[in-house]
């Protein structure tokens, strides 16, 4: 499995596709940062305006700036990673062939592209702690303002929880590549899954209360909304393990299936 | 054909379809240890389907595939099988050498392993020169001895090579009937496909030929140079030779 995680890594990072969605990852995440940084301080000039220290007291870095920007790029990895996906599995049907005959067991190229996938989005995930550490390192407090206060555990579990979200939305997306033969085919299919499955809680209207309850625990949203906000609990981290292995799974039958 | 000799990899009755239609309808073919069996038929006969069989990626409709008395889909026969299918398999965007030490850690080869094997193979196939570069700028000649170190890895005990000598210059051709040789010296049983009989003049020990889908004719070298010179003499329009 080694092997192959080291194998995807290489190619994927030497490549064009992974040079292009390194660069795209950054300019959004930079965009999206400066957008919600610009609002931030607008809000702490009105509130410091009013003169209400309680309102002041209010603006948390790390519940409205931080948790904010990693809230609207999670939606990035909405299209990162059926892109992704199909960069992993798109193998010419002989290599394909090639390795399912050469590795011990189709669990083995599964599992090294998936974890290859996971290296890829953790590492993305991961950059974004750069701006938690711009933020404490250059962020100037307003006058009279505390300047920003950033909680070093909220953003670990924020950025690990943009991770895990990101690695199940991969896993998804490695399903759809698996089983289907035509990379573009398998990126559109694992696309729509992903954007239906994220928005699951907006059916609410649709269904009862009751099956709306089961819709939102099913979507990734409200784990990540939790998470976010450095609140990880028990099930959630069931939830985010659960929905990997499973789609693991998944991926490692449809690679076997391949064998027909 | 090679009643003496326990066969190492053996398919009896293959028999597989591909969308609707059947690419296989009765394939016997066997190999054994130091004998090198050539593969005849002509394009689309199946001998290439019957190959993916044989290496395991592929699990037919019908019939039985054993190698060293495991199931071809089993690790343990698969380890034992070096497949060069007739494209080789190999990444436009790692070098050669990343190529091979990847196709040999995915065998499972320990890094020691992988520096002893990977060292006389580069130097055995004449890769040495192009080691350090990228495989998508290979020539197609070059990507096929690529493909071929791949199959070699591993030491393993049963050969499949997918019409092995296409793209290859006449030296190149030379180079890997002598390395074929010297494989069988060793022991290894190799099953080489082809539809150039020619090209397998001098080099096989038995012939297995397939003609749509269905083994029609599977027998010693000797008896094949009988069988041709008999129907040569009879003047009959389609004697083995006429398969290119």
């Amino acid at each position: 499995m080694t092997a192959l995680l080291v194998r995807e890594l290489r190619l994927l990072v030497t490549s064009a596709t992974g040079g292009v969605l390194g660069a795209v990852w950054a300019l959004c995440v930079a965009a999206l940062f400066l957008v919600d940084l610009t609002a931030f301080e607008q809000a702490e000039q009105r509130a410091l305006a009013l003169g209400d220290p309680a309102l002041v007291a209010l603006l948390d870095v790390n519940d409205l700036l931080l948790s904010s920007v990693l809230g609207n790029v999670v939606v990035l990895l909405l299209f990162f990673a059926p892109l992704l996906a199909m960069r992993l599995f798109a193998d010419d049907p002989t290599t394909r062939d090639w390795l399912l005959h050469a590795a011990p067991s189709a669990t083995t190229v599964g599992l090294g592209k998936l974890a290859a996938g996971v290296v890829i989005v953790a590492g993305l995930a991961g950059s974004t702690l750069a701006l938690p550490a711009l933020l404490a390192v250059f962020g100037q407090p307003a006058a009279g303002g505390t300047g920003p206060v950033v909680d070093v555990a909220q953003a670990v579990v924020a950025t690990g929880t943009l991770a895990a979200c990101g690695a199940c939305f991969v896993a998804v997306a490695c399903v759809a590549a698996a089983v289907f033969d035509v990379p573009l085919a398998a990126g559109l299919v694992a696309f729509l899954v992903l954007v239906a499955w994220w928005l699951l809680p907006s059916t609410v209207t649709l269904v009862g209360p009751d099956v709306a309850r089961w819709l939102a625990w099913a979507s990734p949203s409200s784990h990540l909304e939790r998470g976010l906000r450095g609140v990880l609990d028990g099930g959630d981290v069931v939830w985010f393990v659960g929905t990997f292995v499973s789609a693991a799974l998944a991926t490692v039958l449809g690679l076997a299936r391949g064998r027909r | 054909m090679t009643a003496a000799l326990a066969p190492v990899a053996a398919a009896r009755g293959l028999r597989h379809a591909w969308a609707g239609s059947s690419a296989l309808v009765d394939v016997d073919v066997e190999v054994c240890a130091g004998r090198i069996t050539g593969f005849l038929g002509r394009n689309g006969a199946g001998k290439s389907t019957t190959l993916r069989i044989l290496a395991g990626v592929v699990v037919p409709d019908g019939g039985t595939v054993v190698v060293g008395g495991w199931s071809a889909h089993d690790p343990r026969a698969r380890a034992q099988i070096g497949w060069a299918p007739e494209e080789p398999a190999v990444a436009d965007g790692l070098t050669v050498r990343e190529q091979l030490t990847f196709a040999a850690r995915l065998r499972g080869l320990s890094r020691r392993e992988v520096t002893a094997q990977l060292g006389s193979l580069l130097s055995s196939l004449d890769l040495t020169s192009v080691e350090a570069r990228l495989c998508g700028a290979l020539s197609r000649g070059t990507r096929r001895r690529v493909g071929l170190a791949m199959a070699l890895l591993g030491q393993p005990r049963v050969l499949l090579l997918d019409e092995p000598t296409a793209g290859l210059d006449p030296a190149q051709v030379a180079a890997l009937r002598a390395l074929l040789l010297q494989k069988r010296q060793e022991g290894v049983a190799i099953l080489l496909s082809s539809h150039v009989v020619a090209e397998l003049e001098g080099l096989i020990d038995d012939v297995v030929v397939l003609a749509r889908g269905r083994t029609v004719c599977a027998v010693d070298r000797a008896a094949l140079s009988r069988a041709v010179a008999a129907v040569a003499a009879d003047g009959a329009p389609n004697a083995p030779g006429g398969l290119a």
